[in-house]
C-alpha cells in the first residue's frame, strides 16, 4: 500500500467498505436473472467515482468474459458460474477498489472516529502492520526449507501445514512481544483519550454516498422479495 | 493480577487472528477450485483454524480476547449475516469460557467445535440454500414444478445436517491436531 | 522531583527462570550521566534498563527485592506508561518497535496515545525530524526504509515527548557501521543537551568517546567500573576474559591465516556475468562475476542494499537468476542442482527452524545414525550440548544462531553462505562461530559471508568480494594487514552509503523486513 499518493478524488475509506459490505452481504441473497448484473453495476460505478479507471475496466473485462462463459455453460456449471463466480466478480472489484484507495494511516483513525474501542482498534492496526510482514515471513521460512532440504512432496497436507505453522507462529509471538512492549514505552496503556496526527473528515460526499448506497442496496434486496 | 486485556493481549490477539484470516483464505484455495467448493471450505477451516484459536485461548486466558478474535474472522467475511453470525458466536464462546474457566483444554475445545458450526453455517449454508433456490428455478423452466419440488426437498436437509456433522468432525479433529501440537512445540519453547 | 535513578540492593528474578537475572544490584545514576552497561549475553543489562523504563515488573513479570527509585517513584509505581512520558526507549531490533505503517505517524505515535493536542503535535513532529535531521525520511513506508534509517526514525519518535532520560537496549546490534556512527551523533547531540543516557551493549567501540562510565556486569552483578581511559587502554586478554567486544575499531587486527595451505582444488564455484532481482523488475545484480575454488572464506562488503543477500540467495538456488550462468566443478547448475550444493543461513534463524529439539533439528529428514556422531560433535564445539533436547525456540536469540550454524556445518554441502551470523553476539559466541566457519574452510569448503562484524572478518576472512551498484568492483585475497585495513576503511567511509538505499517492500537485504 502506498502511503502519499495524489489519487484523484476519492471517497473516505469507510464508503468503500461500506460498498464491501453490501456487496458481500447481498451476493447470494440477490435473486433474479440479472442481480449480478444489478451488483455489478454499482460497484463499477463506485470504482470509477474513486478515479479507478483501471481496475474499473480491468474487471468489466473480467465480468464480460464470466457472463459469456454463464451463457455457453449447462447444467450444474453454468448455476455454478451465474450464482457464484460472475457475483464474485463484484466483490473482487469492490474489494480491490477499498484496498486501493485506502490511506492506511488514515483507516484507523476513522475507525477510532467512530467511537470503535480500543480493544478492537490495537489489533485492527496491528493486523494492518504485518500483513505485509507475515507475507514476507512464510516466503522466507519457504527458503529456509528448501535450502535445507526439506521436501513437500510426499507430505500430508496436515505436516506441512505443521513445518510452515511452527516457525510462523514463533515469528509472529516473539515479534508481537516485542511491539507491544515498544508500544507500553510509548504510552500505549495512558488512560485518557487519544488524539490523532492524521485528519479524517468524513464530507458530506461520503455521507451522501452512504445514504445513497444503503439506499440503492435496499431497493435491490426489497425488490427481489 | 488484572484479568482485563492489557496491550500486550491485545497485539497478540491482533496478530494471531491475521493469521487465522490468512488461514481462512488461503488454506481452503486449492480445494474449491470444484462446484461443491462453498461446502468443503468450512471443512477444511474447521480443520486449520483450530491451532490459532487454541493459541489465542491458552496465551490470553481473558474475557474478550475470542470474542475479539470472532469478531475479526466476522469481518473478514465481509457479509453482514456473516458477521452478525460470528458475533454471535463470540458471545456463546465466551459464555462457555467463562463458565468453564479460561485457558480449559475441554472449553476450548466445545467451543471451538460451536465456532466452526457457526463458520460453516452462516458462510456455506446461507450460500448453499440460495444456491439450491437458483437451481430449483433452472429446474422448474427444464423440467417442470413438481420434479424440481422433488430435487428441491430431496437435497435440503439431510446435506445441510451432514455438513454440520461433518464440519463438526473436522474441528474435533483439529482440536486434537491443536493440542498436539501446542504440547509439543508451544508449550516446550516456553510460548505458552 | 528527584531526577535520579537509584537502586538498592536490588534483585530480580524472571517468572519462570530458575535463576535470578539480577542480584544485589546497588547503582545510582545521576542527571545527566552517560552510563553503559556491558558484560555478555544474559548479564543482566538488559534487565536494568527494564527496570528504568518500567517494562518490569509489569511487562515482564517476576519477583523483586530490594529498592528501586525512578524519578521519585518505586518501582511498583513506575508503570511503562507513565515512565514513558520522560524515559524513552530505543530497542535493538527496528522492525519490530515500529508499530505504524509511514515514519511520519511513527513519530506522531507518542503523541497520540498521550493525547497531546493536534496543533501542538504537528510542530512536535516536524521539530523532530529536523532534530535528528532526517527530514528527507518524512512520509516513507516502513517497508522501505533500512535499519539504520529505521532506528533514526525510532530516535526522532522518542524526542517528541521531550524526555529526560533514553534507555537503549543494544541498538546498534543490527546496523552496519556508517549507521552507527549516524547513531553516535545523534547520542552526542542528545547528551549535549542534558538527557541521562543508560545502554546496553555489546558493541562499544561507538561509546568510548561518549560515556562517562562504563559498568561491567556478569551473572546478574555489577562487578566492575571503568572510565572510558580505563576501557580504551584495556589489553587485549583482559578484554577477551571479560567478552568484551573491541572498544575501538583500530584494536581489531587481521588474524593471518593459512589459506594458502587449505586451498581445495577439487572444489571449484564459479559465477559468470549473472543478474538476478529480488522484487519483480527490480534488477539488484547486474553482471556479477567471480570465481573460487574451495577452502576459501569470502566476505562480501558493499553498501546497504547493494545486493549481498540478493546474491547469496541467488547462488543458492532460491532466486532464479535471470541471465548468465553458475558452475559448480564446470558444471552449469541452477535451481535445484544448486539447492543441493549451497547452503544458506538466513539473517533470522527462526526461519530454518521446524522440530521440537535441537537434535533432531540437526538430523531432520536424514538417517539418524550417519550424522549421530557429527551432531554430538558440533553441538559440544558450539556450546549447544546442554540444550540439544530443548525446543529450538525455548533458545536465546545467540544460541539460536549457533544452531543454525551448526544446520550449515552438518548438512555437508560444499558451499555454505551465512548471512548476518554474528549480529548481536558477544564475544564468546561470535568466536565459537568464527571457529566453526574456519573448521568448514579447512574442510575444503567455500564459505561466503555477508557480515559488517570487523572482528568476526578479522577471524575468518580469506577473500573479499566487493560489490557496488550490482556490480563487482573489486575482488582480492585477504592476507595481510593492509588487506584487512582496506575492508575495515571501506565499511568506515561515509561514501559507502548510497544515496538511494531503497530497500523495496520485502527486500532481501540485511535491513529489509
Amino acid at each position: 500500500m502506498v502511503s502519499k499518493k495524489k489519487n484523484g478524488f476519492q471517497f473516505d475509506p469507510r464508503v468503500n467498505l461500506l460498498t464491501v459490505v453490501l456487496t458481500a452481504s447481498l451476493m447470494f441473497i440477490l435473486q433474479g436473472e440479472y442481480a449480478s448484473v444489478y451488483l455489478f453495476v454499482v460497484v463499477i460505478s463506485m470504482a470509477a467515482l474513486n478515479c479507478k479507471i483501471k481496475i474499473g475496466i480491468k474487471y468489466t473485462v473480467i465480468f464480460i468474459f464470466v457472463y459469456g462463459l454463464s451463457l455457453i455453460t449447462r447444467g450444474a456449471l453454468q448455476v455454478l458460474i451465474k450464482a457464484f463466480v460472475l457475483r464474485g466478480v463484484s466483490l473482487g472489484a469492490a474489494v480491490t477498489v477499498m484496498i486501493h484507495s485506502a490511506d492506511t494511516s488514515k483507516i484507523i483513525v476513522s475507525l477510532r472516529q467512530m467511537k470503535l474501542p480500543e480493544q478492537l482498534l490495537i489489533p485492527f492496526s496491528v493486523m494492518l502492520r504485518f500483513f505485509s510482514t507475515l507475507i514476507q515471513d512464510i516466503k522466507l521460512i519457504r527458503f529456509g526449507m528448501k535450502t535445507r532440504g526439506i521436501s513437500l512432496i510426499g507430505k500430508s497436507p496436515v505436516m506441512i501445514y505443521e513445518l510452515y505453522l511452527v516457525p510462523v507462529i514463533m515469528r509472529m509471538v516473539k515479534t508481537a512481544g516485542n511491539l507491544s512492549a515498544a508500544a507500553e514505552t510509548r504510552g500505549i496503556s495512558w488512560k485518557g483519550e487519544k488524539t490523532s496526527y492524521e485528519q479524517v473528515r468524513f464530507r458530506v460526499v461520503d455521507a451522501a454516498a452512504a445514504v445513497i448506497l444503503t439506499g440503492i442496496y435496499t431497493f435491490l434486496f426489497i425488490t427481489q422479495l | 493480577m488484572r484479568n482485563n486485556l492489557k496491550a500486550k493481549d491485545l497485539v497478540m490477539t491482533g496478530v494471531l487472528s491475521l493469521l487465522g484470516v490468512v488461514i481462512m483464505y488461503v488454506v481452503p484455495m486449492p480445494f474449491v477450485i470444484n462446484p461443491y467448493g462453498t461446502l468443503i471450505s468450512p471443512l477444511i477451516q474447521a480443520l486449520f483454524l483450530a491451532i490459532v484459536y487454541f493459541l489465542i485461548g491458552s496465551k490470553v486466558p481473558k474475557t474478550g480476547a475470542l470474542l475479539i478474535f470472532c469478531i475479526i474472522m466476522g469481518i473478514a467475511g465481509m457479509a453482514l449475516y456473516y458477521i452478525a453470525a460470528l458475533f454471535v458466536a463470540g458471545l456463546v464462546v465466551e459464555f462457555i469460557m467463562k463458565k468453564q474457566g479460561y485457558g480449559s483444554k475441554r472449553a476450548l475445545t466445545v467451543s471451538y467445535i460451536l465456532f466452526a458450526v457457526f463458520n460453516c453455517f452462516a458462510g456455506s449454508l446461507v450460500p448453499y440454500l440460495f444456491f439450491r433456490d437458483a437451481t430449483y428455478m433452472q429446474n422448474v423452466q427444464l423440467y417442470g414444478e413438481k420434479y424440481a419440488n422433488t430435487v428441491k426437498s430431496v437435497r435440503s436437509q439431510p446435506i445441510m445436517l451432514g455438513l454440520i456433522i461433518a464440519v463438526g468432525i473436522m474441528a474435533f479433529l483439529g482440536t486434537l491436531f491443536s493440542k498436539r501440537l501446542l504440547k509439543k512445540h508451544f508449550e516446550k519453547a516456553g510460548i505458552l | 522531583m528527584q531526577k535520579n535513578i537509584y537502586f538498592n540492593q536490588f534483585s530480580f528474578k524472571y517468572e519462570g527462570q530458575k535463576n535470578h537475572s539480577l542480584s544485589d544490584i546497588t547503582l545510582n545514576i545521576q542527571e545527566g550521566e552517560f552510563l553503559v552497561l556491558c558484560g555478555e549475553s544474559g548479564c543482566g543489562k538488559s534487565t536494568i534498563t527494564r527496570c528504568v523504563n518500567g517494562l518490569i515488573p509489569e511487562f515482564y513479570e517476576g519477583k523483586y527485592m530490594g529498592e528501586g527509585i525512578i524519578h521519585g517513584r518505586n518501582i511498583e509505581e513506575n508503570a511503562p506508561e507513565i515512565a514513558g512520558q520522560k524515559i524513552s526507549s530505543i530497542f535493538q531490533d527496528s522492525r519490530s518497535q515500529f508499530f505504524t505503517l509511514n515514519s511520519t505517524n511513527e513519530v506522531a505515535f507518542s503523541c497520540e496515545n498521550y493525547g497531546i493536542e493536534r496543533k501542538d503535535m504537528v510542530h512536535r513532529v516536524e521539530k523532530a525530524f529536523s532534530e535528528i535531521k532526517i527530514e528527507d525520511l518524512k512520509g516513507r513506508s516502513v517497508f522501505q526504509l533500512s535499519s539504520g534509517e529505521r532506528q533514526k526514525v525510532a530516535f526522532a519518535a522518542s524526542v517528541t515527548l521531550k524526555p529526560e532520560v533514553y534507555v537503549l537496549d543494544e541498538p546498534s546490534a543490527n546496523l552496519d557501521i556508517t549507521s552507527i556512527i549516524q547513531l553516535k551523533k545523534i547520542l552526542k547531540k542528545l547528551k549535549n543537551q542534558g538527557s541521562t543516557i543508560i545502554i546496553a551493549e555489546h558493541r562499544l567501540f561507538y561509546l568510548i568517546d561518549l560515556a562517562d562510565r562504563f559498568l561491567y556486569m556478569k551473572e546478574g552483578k555489577i562487578t566492575a567500573q571503568y572510565l572510558p581511559d580505563e576501557m580504551k587502554h584495556m589489553k587485549a586478554e583482559e578484554l577477551y576474559k571479560k567478552m568484551l567486544r573491541a572498544p575501538s575499531l583500530e584494536q581489531i587486527q587481521y588474524i593471518p591465516n593459512d589459506s594458502k595451505r587449505h586451498e581445495n582444488q577439487q572444489l571449484n564455484f564459479r559465477v559468470e556475468g549473472v543478474w538476478a532481482e529480488y522484487n519483480k523488475n527490480v534488477p539488484v545484480l547486474r553482471g556479477i562475476n567471480f570465481e573460487s575454488n574451495g577452502g576459501e572464506t569470502w566476505c562480501l562488503i558493499g553498501h546497504n542494499g547493494c545486493g549481498k543477500t540478493t546474491l547469496g540467495m541467488t547462488v543458492t538456488g532460491l532466486l532464479k537468476h535471470k541471465q548468465g550462468a553458475i558452475y559448480i566443478n564446470r558444471k552449469k547448475c541452477a535451481g535445484k542442482s544448486l539447492l543441493k550444493k549451497v547452503f544458506f543461513v538466513m539473517q533470522e534463524a527462526e526461519h530454518q527452524m521446524y522440530t521440537d529439539s535441537v537434535y533432531k533439528e540437526l538430523v531432520f529428514g536424514k538417517s539418524e545414525e550417519s550424522l549421530h556422531n557429527k551432531a554430538e560433535y558440533i553441538l559440544k564445539k558450539l556450546g549447544l550440548y546442554e540444550v540439544k533436547d530443548n525446543h529450538p525456540f525455548a533458545l536465546s536469540g545467540g544460541q539460536m544462531q549457533r544452531v543454525t550454524i551448526a544446520l550449515a556445518y552438518i548438512s555437508d554441502k560444499p558451499i555454505v553462505i551465512l548471512d548476518e551470523p554474528t549480529s548481536g553476539l558477544d564475544y564468546k559466541n561470535m568466536n565459537l562461530i568464527a571457529d566453526v566457519v574456519e573448521e568448514m574452510r579447512h574442510q575444503g569448503k567455500i564459505v561466503i559471508l555477508i557480515s559488517h562484524d570487523l572482528e568476526f572478518i578479522a577471524r575468518t576472512v580469506t577473500r573479499c568480494l566487493q560489490i557496488d551498484g550490482g556490480k563487482v568492483k573489486d575482488s582480492f585475497h585477504v592476507s595481510t594487514h593492509d588487506d584487512f585495513n582496506y575492508i575495515k576503511d571501506y565499511m568506515l567511509s561515509a561514501l559507502s552509503e548510497s544515496p538511494v538505499t531503497k530497500t523495496m517492500n520485502g527486500g532481501a537485504e540485511s535491513d529489509g523486513e
